[in-house]
């Protein structure tokens, strides 16, 4: 990433003591960022200006993790995190879509529909990120899951396979294709648990 | 169930979901499950519930779908035939005569390789009779070599060469007479289709329009000479630089290609990701098969991707014929859905539920376009599928879906002004009625009246003019943008500067130290849906009243020249000079203060 990103990562490091806080921000980075990135072009923003948004967004956040840290009652980081950014992320979008509305006719036209409101915006966010989150984890599994054990979970749930045909490709019987698919979920599910439960 | 084996035990399948993977499921396990249908059913609800398994799959193969194709990718079937390099297709030149070039083909001056397919290579050259830069494709040495594939190369060539259309990429030559036939085309300097969307993404709607109407022109003229293009996809259309053209190469090409290969290896060296399912299965097909492709194409630039996708061709073959794609509108909620309805048509599996002629899919393309760019004097073409999709569209309430409804809404209602405009004395005592009883008035939740459309075109038609609006979180928001946008119908052309300030309270954390700065304005507290549109306009003439039977006196109204309230159901205006109208102004003007700052 870019310097600004370091120079979060080394100021956040600073000031947050704990390790688990510390992942907790990375994990979130990596599946925040995507969301922000993702919701932003589905509202016609250019790449580069969806970028720049996930830096401003994030520079949000970290600006206002002391606050966070003053706090008594503070609950779970990362629960705070998806607060904190979500707002941010509302707010940016929507000023960004309106800040240069129409000097004339046309260009108004493509703004006005880039408009998002913002309950529907934020529920885009919500949406966008729970999708997110159940890629990330299926990565996660996929890297900490045997291949084959992966495969019987792809054939059947992704490409829709029977369990018999998935068995033949993968020359194996079809007990072992119940067995490893639903381990394979019951994993995804666990990591994605981590997630519901803070939010 | 067979009483030899062991008995459903939640717990036991339950052990070999947990995390410790060394432990396998025993022989009887194994088999118990694999005949008995309830543990099967059971063993997936314990690893996780249905929604669990559906947000997996659609989370997974979006990320397949889209940016993370790296992680999965799929074969690009494109490649899968040989990438030329500038090297190897030198030897198919002879020497050139000036150093920097390539080499030379008869009378032309191979400059550089600029493609490569399964069918051959494409060169820029330089023909040195005419002296003007060409394209030059050359058929694949393997192609070359069989004899009926040279035949019918050189004659669908010299086929493809006869039509003389604007958007169909002009043959000059074809060579047969060699031991590698080639074609000498125009140089299309630009880039493809394909190109663009890989660089792009989806493209914008008016584009898609223009390019798939001018398409649809091109291959309605081929069609006419009884030609059918048989490879219609994105990396065949050649968009020129600086012009708004799009141009159909290689016609008739892919004939050749598919004679010499199926016969040779049953291999297909181009992609079939757009076949139609007539050609896919084999069959005999027609000028109908191109507009499948011509969806097909429509589809990918509307999602940026191509709507059949699997690990080999022959999947995306099997797909073509059985499944139906990814709704446009799940992938690219921009895309209207009249747009989708379009492309599902001509996407249809059986060729005579498609449109018929590639003429009328211009016609069709052509009036859209024309909608999409002048809404108010281009009403969207209403055919039966069209307006089936339009029911479907109202059940579906979204701020994005609103304003393409209104669009179509709209152009009926422009009609409507008009007339009203022609009727205009009868309508006078009403328009007046109506102004003077300014406190609640009913629109309807869904479209405004014609009244106040008259009203609001009035009202915006003078000055220039800005626009605040204020839009709280809350339900019905979508009022606020319809209204915005009739707006901006109505003053098209004109000057208008809208300042949206958002304030979305709702939505806001009161713990969220970024939720407690101020707006930059504070406007006065709504309720919930409400919102401010301010028309900062000195003397607007908003009603009018017969002077004599003769003719019409404009009076300047002050009453609605400063604001509008509205709701979803009620608008108000406050008289000129009020506290809430002195209020709202006077906030209105420090916002502007601050913004010159």
């Amino acid at each position: 990433m870019n310097p600004t990103h370091e120079q979060t990562r080394a100021s956040l490091i600073l000031r947050l003591q704990d390790a688990e806080d510390m992942a907790a921000w990375d994990e979130f980075a990596a599946i925040y960022g995507p969301v922000v990135f993702n919701v932003a072009i589905s509202r016609g923003f250019q790449a580069a200006d969806a970028d720049n948004l996930v830096q401003e967004v994030f520079m949000a956040v970290v600006s206002s993790v002391s606050n966070w840290l003053q706090r008594d009652d503070r609950g779970s980081f990362r629960a705070w995190l998806l607060r904190i950014a979500r707002n941010a992320a509302v707010d940016m979008i929507t000023q960004k879509a309106t800040r240069s509305l129409g000097r004339d006719g046309s260009e108004a036209r493509i703004h006005l529909s880039m408009l998002p409101a913002p309950s529907e915006l934020s529920s885009a966010l919500d949406l966008e990120y729970e999708r997110m989150v159940f890629q990330w984890a299926s990565e996660r599994v996929r890297e900490s899951v045997a291949e084959h054990t992966w495969q019987a979970f792809w054939l059947t749930s992704i490409e829709e396979l029977s369990v018999e045909a998935a068995a033949a490709k993968l020359d194996t019987r079809p007990g072992n294709i119940y067995f490893a698919r639903s381990r394979v979920m019951a994993r995804i599910k666990e990591l994605v648990q981590q997630y519901r439960d803070q939010q | 169930m067979n009483k030899n084996q062991v008995a459903c035990d939640d717990a036991a399948l339950e052990a070999m979901l947990r995390r410790d993977q060394s432990l396998e499921p025993s022989e009887e396990l194994l088999a118990h499950v694999e005949n008995c249908t309830r543990c099967q059913t059971r063993i997936g609800e314990l690893a996780g519930s249905t929604a669990m398994w559906h947000g997996v799959k659609a989370a997974i193969s979006r990320a397949v779908g889209s940016d993370q194709e790296r992680r999965f990718p799929p074969v690009n079937l494109d490649q899968s035939a040989i990438e030329w390099t500038e090297s190897m297709a030198k030897q198919l030149l002879s020497p050139p005569t000036h150093p920097e070039m390539l080499g030379r083909l008869g009378r032309y001056e191979v400059e550089r390789l600029i493609g490569s397919g399964g069918m051959g290579v494409v060169f820029k050259a330089f023909d040195t009779e005419l002296s003007r830069p060409v394209a030059i494709k050359l058929l694949a040495p393997y192609l070359a070599s069989s004899g009926p594939a040279r035949k019918r190369f050189s004659r669908e060539a010299r086929a493809a060469a006869a039509v003389v259309h604007q958007h169909v990429v002009p043959i000059h030559n074809v060579e047969t007479e060699r031991e590698s036939p080639f074609i000498v085309m125009q140089y299309v300097s630009g880039e493809s289709l394909q190109s663009r969307i890989d660089c792009q993404g989806a493209l914008g709607l008016c584009e898609i329009l223009r390019i798939g109407m001018q398409v649809a022109d091109g291959l309605s003229a081929a069609h006419q000479q009884g030609l059918v293009h048989r490879d219609i996809k994105p990396s065949n259309i050649l968009l020129e630089e600086d012009v708004d053209r799009a141009l159909i190469s290689d016609f008739g090409l892919a004939r050749a290609a598919d004679d010499a290969s199926l016969t040779r290896t049953g291999f297909h060296p181009g992609t079939p990701q757009y076949m139609s399912p007539e050609q896919a299965a084999g069959q005999s097909v027609d000028a109908r098969s191109d507009l499948f492709s011509l969806g097909s194409m429509l589809y990918t630039a509307c999602t940026g991707r191509p709507p059949f996708r699997a690990e080999n061709s022959l999947n995306v073959m099997r797909r073509i014929a059985e499944s139906e794609p990814t709704p446009i509108r799940e992938i690219n909620p921009n895309i209207p859905d009249w747009m989708t309805a379009v492309i599902t048509k001509l996407m249809a599996k059986s060729a005579q539920d498609r449109l018929q002629t590639a003429a009328e899919v211009r016609a069709l393309l052509e009036a859209c376009l024309s909608h999409v760019q002048q809404p108010l004097s281009h009403s969207m073409p209403r055919l039966p599928w069209l307006v089936h999709t339009e029911s479907l569209r109202k059940a579906n309430f979204s701020s994005e879906n609103l304003l393409s409804s209104r669009t179509i809404v709209l152009s009926g209602c422009i009609i409507a002004a008009i007339l009203a405009f022609l009727l205009l004395p009868i309508m006078l005592t009403q328009l007046e009625q109506d102004t003077s009883n300014t406190q609640a008035t009913t629109v309807e939740s869904d479209e405004l009246s014609q009244k106040e459309k008259l009203r609001l075109e009035k009202l915006l038609s003078n000055n220039s003019l800005v626009v605040v609006g204020k839009l709280q979180e809350g339900k019905p928001t979508g009022h606020a943008y319809a209204h915005l946008f009739e707006t901006h119908q109505i003053l098209k052309g004109k000057t208008v500067t809208f300042q949206v300030l958002l304030s979305h309270k709702s939505s806001v954390d009161h713990d969220d130290p970024l939720a407690k700065q101020k707006p930059a304005v504070e406007l006065p507290p709504l309720k919930e849906g409400e919102y401010v549109m301010v028309l900062r306009a000195e003397e607007v003439i908003s009603s009018f009243r017969p002077l004599n039977p003769l003719g019409l006196l404009f009076e300047p109204e002050p009453h609605f020249n400063y604001f509008i309230v509205r709701d979803s159901e009620n608008h108000a205006a406050w008289p000129k000079g009020s506290l809430e109208e002195q209020h709202i102004t006077s906030l209105f003007a420090s916002a502007a203060r601050d913004e010159s700052n």
